[in-house]
């Protein structure tokens, strides 16, 4: 069994056209990651906005949504620590181009 | 840094500060849930769920704080490449502070003396204010004259999340967030 193969390409980027394609993926990322948090603070808001007194909410409606909110908060916590490793490790290739054309 | 990856990071920088705004946002509708739990308290102090409810308002700002502590390492990444970055606008918000403070005052008169979850919800608060004193240190460092000199909720209501175990006034109040 050979090793796979990667088809030549006509087109292949250049190192900084790479660098400027990560960098925006990550700027992306990220802004959808805000669009989220910005989502589930707005069901917190809509959850406690439809009652005029909380009285009428009960415990379990205030535990679930608060876990769900945590599910999904601690899942963008998981990704946004992987999109800070990834913009030092970008960061880091841009820094070494700069040294080798030093 | 070459021009157009200079233009790429400066889109990352934008970003983080939508995260920022986010995470404000988010902080403020912790507020609100940990105000509805707090007044279930006062309505049924007896009911077994209350722990669940303590614990589960306490966890998602925990989960924030986390979150924040990675935004804070990335902020310093980002001005160690982009020292504009810092008068970019990216400058200690005080309305965080004002928010936070709610959730203390919201979450911590309701936990019952001794309680090794207001402990908890103590050091959580604690590292989180941390966050926020070194973030706006790092600014002042790199954006001088741009960032507040002092944080003034520290100094006056410090005591309310530094020493609360021993603070039996501030579980008598109650929840101030609107």
């Amino acid at each position: 069994m050979s090793m796979p193969q990667i088809p030549e390409e006509k087109f292949r980027p250049s190192l900084e056209e790479v660098v400027i394609d990560l960098l925006a993926s990550i700027a992306l990322e990220e802004t959808a990651l805000s669009h989220l948090i910005h989502a589930e603070a707005e069901k917190i808001q809509m959850f406690v906005g439809q009652y005029k007194d909380s009285s009428f909410i009960s415990s379990k409606e205030i535990v679930a949504v608060n876990q769900s909110v945590n599910r999904m908060m601690e899942t963008i916590v998981m990704k946004e620590w992987l999109l800070l490793k990834k913009l030092e490790d970008v960061l880091q290739i841009e820094v070494q181009e700069e040294w080798d054309e030093e | 840094m070459l021009n157009s990856i200079q233009n790429s990071f400066k889109s990352c920088c934008r970003s983080h500060l939508s995260m920022e705004d986010a995470v404000f946002h988010m902080l403020g509708a912790a507020a609100l849930l940990a105000k509805v739990s707090g007044e279930r308290k006062f309505q049924s102090p007896e009911s077994s769920s209350i722990n669940t409810l303590e614990a589960t308002s306490a966890f998602l700002l925990h989960v924030v704080t986390d979150l924040q502590g990675i935004l804070y390492r990335k902020l310093h990444v980002l001005l160690r490449h982009q020292s504009e970055f810092g008068e970019d606008g990216l400058r200690w918000d005080a309305d965080k502070e004002k928010m936070l403070q709610g959730n203390v005052r919201s979450l911590i008169p309701h936990i019952a003396p001794g309680n090794s979850r207001q402990e908890y919800l103590v050091y959580t608060m604690t590292q989180l204010m941390g966050y926020y004193e070194k973030k706006r240190k790092l600014l002042t460092a790199f954006a001088p004259g741009h960032a507040p000199s002092a944080s003034p909720w520290m100094t006056e209501s410090e005591e309310v999340w530094r020493s609360p175990i021993d603070n039996r006034k501030s579980r008598t109040e109650a929840p101030v967030v609107d």
